[in-house]
């Protein structure tokens, strides 16, 4: 009786084990997930705006004239020897909401910024941006919209993860981790 | 019984572990981009200062150029490269900061100088003028070149003044002698007016800002030079200043007060005397000044009694202003 009662003890006990360790073994996966998923996030911000810093600090560079040519919330298109061979070129950064392109996620936020070096088109992966702004400010930090006055340029960009993430900041309404990213640019040769 | 509970805690102790080391190495990863985005910064950031510590330098050293490696700053270090003539200078700079490495280039022009409007051989700008003219001292608009020789240039007035009522005191008060050798445009006595809306404090700060040789004021016996043909300088006096020796100069002197010449005093360009208030010039000795003199003060007291000569020389003053380096500079382009 008492082998009995041992052996039943045990197994409910190396049960409890077993859950334990699968109960971890899922916590533990979630966790990584989300830890994973957050470090994409950030990573993907800062290459995002290591981009946008690259460009946007050499506008106008070799440029007698007015540098930007358009400037919206969502578009910026300036002149500048972006490839140091002499000549000037056109670069115009604009967003594309176009969901084929961003068809590999489950994130429906996600958009695309294009990058256009004259005629050259470099779509590249969403890198979990949602939303970008920029916005223009004159020598006094002033906001603008005359092209000739632009001295500043501010860029802010809105990212979430391109798979929905369980964390204590996410809701089932909006399950993607989000970042935000804000520099302000002061481009010299303009 | 008890090797079991030992296993299985050392079990679970392993598995707790690792999720934790997953966990931090997450953590120092996103650590990293972090730090890695300040690293770039700060490597950008050396590298730009770097540009504007050697613009600095090149405003006092006007010759500066060359490489100058391992800077150290911010933590960082940079190494510059000044390259190309003032027309076309090129400034290259790397910046470093714990093994990122940044590149700025930039490309300025070094700024002209920009000398005064010239009104004549003498020109005085005062509200209260006083002359007394002795001697043997010849002022002349016409275009003369240092040698002596005639130039090629229009011939503006001998003395040049700001109203007629103290082009008429000039003429008034020049002795017959010295009236016949102030000679150049309009006839001689060549006196004439001119309106002038030059700010002079302007101009003179602007010069002194790109100043060559400064020198203190007090009486100098010994020779100097401030400057020669193939090398005019920028000279400024900061006060009162009596030059008694053997002097000889190319290029602007702004003396910021009185002058009294006494000796054998050559100059090639332009002199400007200024002051806030009473400017007193004396003139005792046989000095020559080819290009343009400058008095201007609240009220200007000029006496001479040696045998100065005082030339318009556009010679003189185009090789000032081919020569002279500013202290300013325009850059062209920024990249960073």
């Amino acid at each position: 009786m008492n082998i009995l009662i041992d052996i039943m003890g045990s197994t409910f006990i190396g049960g409890m084990v077993f859950l334990l360790i699968f109960k971890l073994n899922i916590y533990g996966s979630n966790q990584r997930f989300s830890s994973d998923s957050e470090l994409q996030l950030q990573q993907n911000a800062k290459t995002q705006a290591e981009i946008l810093n690259y460009d946007l600090r050499k506008v106008g560079f070799e440029c007698d004239s007015t540098a930007i040519a358009i400037a919206d919330s969502e578009r910026i298109q300036f002149y500048s020897d972006i490839d140091r061979d002499g000549s000037i070129d056109v670069v115009t950064y604009y967003v594309n909401r176009d969901p084929k392109l961003t068809s590999g996620t489950t994130n429906p936020h996600d958009i695309i910024l294009c990058r256009v070096v004259n005629s050259d088109t470099l779509i590249g992966p969403s890198l979990g941006l949602t939303r970008i702004k920029f916005s223009y400010l004159d020598q006094k930090s002033v906001a603008t919209t005359v092209l000739g006055n632009i001295k500043f340029i501010r860029a802010e960009l809105w990212l979430e993860t391109s798979e929905p993430v369980e964390t204590m900041f996410t809701s089932p309404q909006n399950p993607y981790p989000f970042t935000y990213w804000e520099m302000t640019i002061n481009p010299r040769n303009i | 019984m008890g090797k079991s509970i030992l296993i299985v805690t050392i079990g679970l102790s392993i598995i707790i572990g690792l999720f934790i080391l997953k966990l931090n190495a997450n953590s120092k990863e996103g650590l990293s981009v972090t730090v890695h985005q300040f690293e770039s910064t700060q490597a950008r950031l050396i590298a730009n200062s770097g540009i504007e510590t050697y613009l600095e330098k090149m405003r006092r050293n006007k010759t500066l150029s060359g490489s100058f490696s391992d800077q150290p700053l911010f933590g960082g270090k940079y190494s510059i490269n000044i390259s190309g003539p003032d027309s076309n200078l090129v400034i290259r700079s790397i910046g470093e900061f714990d093994g990122v490495v940044h590149e700025s280039v930039v490309k300025a022009t070094r700024s002209p100088v920009q000398l005064p409007s010239v009104y004549g051989a003498i020109y005085v700008s005062s509200t209260n003028l006083s002359l007394n003219f002795n001697g043997n001292m010849a002022i002349d608009g016409n275009d003369t070149n240092p040698g002596g020789s005639e130039g090629s240039g229009t011939s503006l007035p001998g003395i040049t003044v700001d109203s007629q009522d103290d082009s008429a005191y000039i003429v008034n008060t020049l002795r017959s002698k010295i009236s016949k050798e102030i000679q150049g445009a309009g006839g001689t006595p060549s006196v004439s007016t001119v309106d002038d809306s030059l700010d002079w404090n302007e101009v003179t700060q602007n010069l002194i800002f790109a100043a060559d040789i400064t020198v203190p004021s007090g009486t100098y016996t010994a020779p100097m030079t401030f400057g020669t043909t193939a090398s005019p300088k920028i000279t400024y006096v900061t006060g009162d200043v009596t030059l008694s020796g053997t002097c000889d100069g190319d290029g602007i002197m702004i003396i910021n007060g009185n002058l009294n010449m006494a000796g054998q005093f050559t100059y090639r360009g332009i002199i400007i005397v200024y002051g806030n208030s009473t400017i007193d010039t004396k003139i005792a000795g046989n000095g020559g000044i080819y290009g343009s003199t400058i008095l201007v003060g609240s009220s200007v007291n000029i006496q001479s009694t040696g045998n100065s000569a005082f030339y318009y020389s556009t010679q003189a003053i185009k090789n000032a202003q081919s020569n002279l380096k500013s202290s300013r500079f325009k850059i062209t382009s920024w990249w960073e």
